[in-house]
């Protein structure tokens, strides 16, 4: 099995070219607010507690969605990636219709379903809208095709015979999944939780319409970042300053940390 | 062998649209080499075998393509406007009214006029930008205030007044006839950020209510959305919501000693304005443009 380092075909020096334009096409953007950024302001602005409900808000519930879409969304994905059902296409189709909703919509479609007058929110006891409980269902939905569909993919492309050798040897389905076919895709594993919870962390047209958006409880940073460019931008900036920190800390962080642990176990 | 064809992609017609999504199609196709057809025979031919032997991803993926050109080609206005359109930037509140207001001024003014609808201070944020705008109308002093501030514009003028209202559901079920009564109910209210979030909290301070909501929006249609999908029991709206609810909504009135009245500024864009544009400020202000405002619930400057 060729490693990553066996990298005898580079591709030809236009590829790498336009490869850096579309660096600069995403960097640029983000260099720019980071220049617009007032950085002496940061310091006051860390400690504003509207800030830090803000922080606290955004890290647990995108957490939260995380572990929600990896939980409901792994079987899912098994299931995708190995059944021989022809309704695949269509359910394929349907994980991913959250994606090509623009999130207000999504929003209005969690009503739909949650609200008070929803399919399923009108038997519930407790209102599910306006908590941060709503926040973590809005921003799993809108983030669960991107585990999935990441997860599903490298399952379906997985190599079959360890597993197999595995079941042959007397291993359940259960077992020759946990130990055999979910360590050799731990990198896709990975790589779509953290896109989920990218996208939860960024989500705002759903979580301002079914959260709420009240400050301390269901106001994210995304929205405290909007919100304040309504009287603010310098204030904004800031906010969406120190978000692309962290997230750029956690995804480079993160995704190094783990994809090298599995090179070097292999 | 190539095959050339002319299509008609100047013209907008659904021929010339036709003829677009035919010939890329038929281009595309695997090509037999029959040299005493003609083009379209040839094409039509190349069309008939795709969907024999099977190639019909490519057919599909070719004439989606084609339908979306011709689409996006056709979807711009039918007729040249030879100065452009009037690029109105109006606070969300307004949108019912100005779209008359817009539709009545395109019937006795030869000019086309086209509206972007947001929350005041997101249109003030756009035009600081350089958003190419040629008329403003905010819902608020404030937020017409920074544009001013920043010279992208002169002189506004106050064309309307709005006030806020209670809105509830339909039968109005939890019996809201003061502000008072809003205590206990799951309300919506606008972020205080956002013109009618500071006009709120004004309200409820004038009238001493200690309220909670469990939801603030970013511009006030948000708000009168909720109330009407029942997913709250009240919001704060301006009375113009109300009217424009019709039957989805009814609205309850704040006394006028706690409510505030809002005042909408006007303004043309830039130091010099194009004909086009100071026309239509003017037929807002004219008695044409105030009946229409005061039919969607808005008050006289």
């Amino acid at each position: 099995m060729t490693s990553r380092s066996d990298r005898s075909e580079r591709p030809p020096w236009p590829v790498a070219a336009v490869a850096a334009v579309a660096v600069l096409f995403v960097a640029v953007p983000v260099v720019g607010l980071l220049t617009r950024t007032p950085w002496s302001d940061v310091g006051d602005l860390v400690t504003e507690p509207d800030f830090l409900n803000a922080l606290r808000v955004s890290a647990l519930t995108s957490v939260a969605a995380t572990v929600v879409v990896a939980a409901i969304g792994l079987p899912l994905a098994w299931w995708l990636a190995s059944t021989r059902s022809r309704s695949v296409g269509p359910i394929r189709a349907l994980v991913s219709l959250s994606m090509v909703m623009p999130p207000v919509v999504a929003g209005v479609a969690m009503f739909a379903a949650w609200g008070r007058n929803g399919l399923i929110g009108s038997h519930l006891g407790p209102r599910v809208a306006f908590t941060p409980v709503g926040v973590v269902m809005a921003q799993a939905f809108v983030a669960m095709p991107f585990f999935v569909l990441t997860v599903e993919a490298a399952m379906a492309q997985l190599d079959r015979a360890p597993a197999d050798a595995a079941r042959t040897l007397g291993a359940s389905r259960w077992f020759a999944f946990v130990h055999v076919t979910l360590p050799s895709i731990r990198p896709a594993l990975v790589a779509g939780a953290v896109l989920a919870w990218a996208r939860a962390l960024g989500e705002f047209g759903a979580t301002i319409t079914f959260g709420g958006n009240v400050p301390g409880s269901t106001r994210t940073l995304p929205l405290a970042a909007y919100l304040a460019l309504q009287e603010n931008p310098d204030r904004a900036n800031t906010i969406a300053a120190v978000l692309i920190a962290t997230s750029f800390a956690v995804l480079v962080g993160l995704r190094s940390y783990w994809t090298a642990a599995w090179r070097g176990a292999r | 062998m190539s095959i050339a064809f002319t299509v008609g992609v100047h013209e907008c017609t659904p021929a010339a649209s036709a003829r677009l999504v035919i010939g890329v199609v038929g281009w595309t196709a695997p090509r037999c080499a029959s040299e005493q057809h003609g083009q379209w025979a040839t094409i039509v031919s190349n069309l008939a075998r795709m969907t024999r032997t099977g190639d019909r991803f490519r057919t599909t993926v070719a004439a989606v393509i084609a339908a979306a050109i011709g689409l996006a080609g056709c979807s711009g206005s039918e007729s040249p406007d030879d100065a452009g359109p009037i690029r109105v930037s109006a606070a969300a509140s307004l949108t019912r009214a100005f779209e008359q207001i817009g539709d009545e001024f395109e019937k006795t003014h030869d000019a086309e006029v086209v509206f972007s609808f947001n929350g005041s201070n997101v249109l003030a944020t756009q035009m600081i930008e350089g958003a190419p705008v040629d008329v403003f109308a905010s819902a608020d002093t404030e937020s017409m205030q920074t544009v001013v501030d920043a010279g992208v514009v002169l002189t506004p003028e106050t064309f309307a007044t709005n006030r806020l209202a209670i809105m509830v559901q339909p039968g109005n079920p939890n019996d809201v006839e003061t502000l008072d009564d809003l205590s206990g109910l799951d309300v919506a209210l606008c972020a205080a950020e956002v013109p009618c979030g500071r006009y709120a909290k004004r309200v409820l301070a004038a009238a001493d209510v200690e309220l909670v909501p469990v939801s603030l929006d970013a511009n006030v249609n948000g708000v009168a959305t909720k109330v009407q999908l029942q997913e709250v029991d009240a919001g704060l709206v301006y009375s113009t919501n109300i009217a424009d609810a019709g039957q989805l909504a009814e609205g309850v009135e704040i006394a006028d000693e706690f409510n505030v009245v809002a005042e909408y500024p006007i303004a043309t864009v830039g130091e010099s304005p194009s004909d086009a544009a100071v026309e239509f400020v003017e037929f807002v202000m004219s008695e044409t443009g105030q009946q229409i405002l005061a039919e969607s619930g808005f008050g006289p400057p």
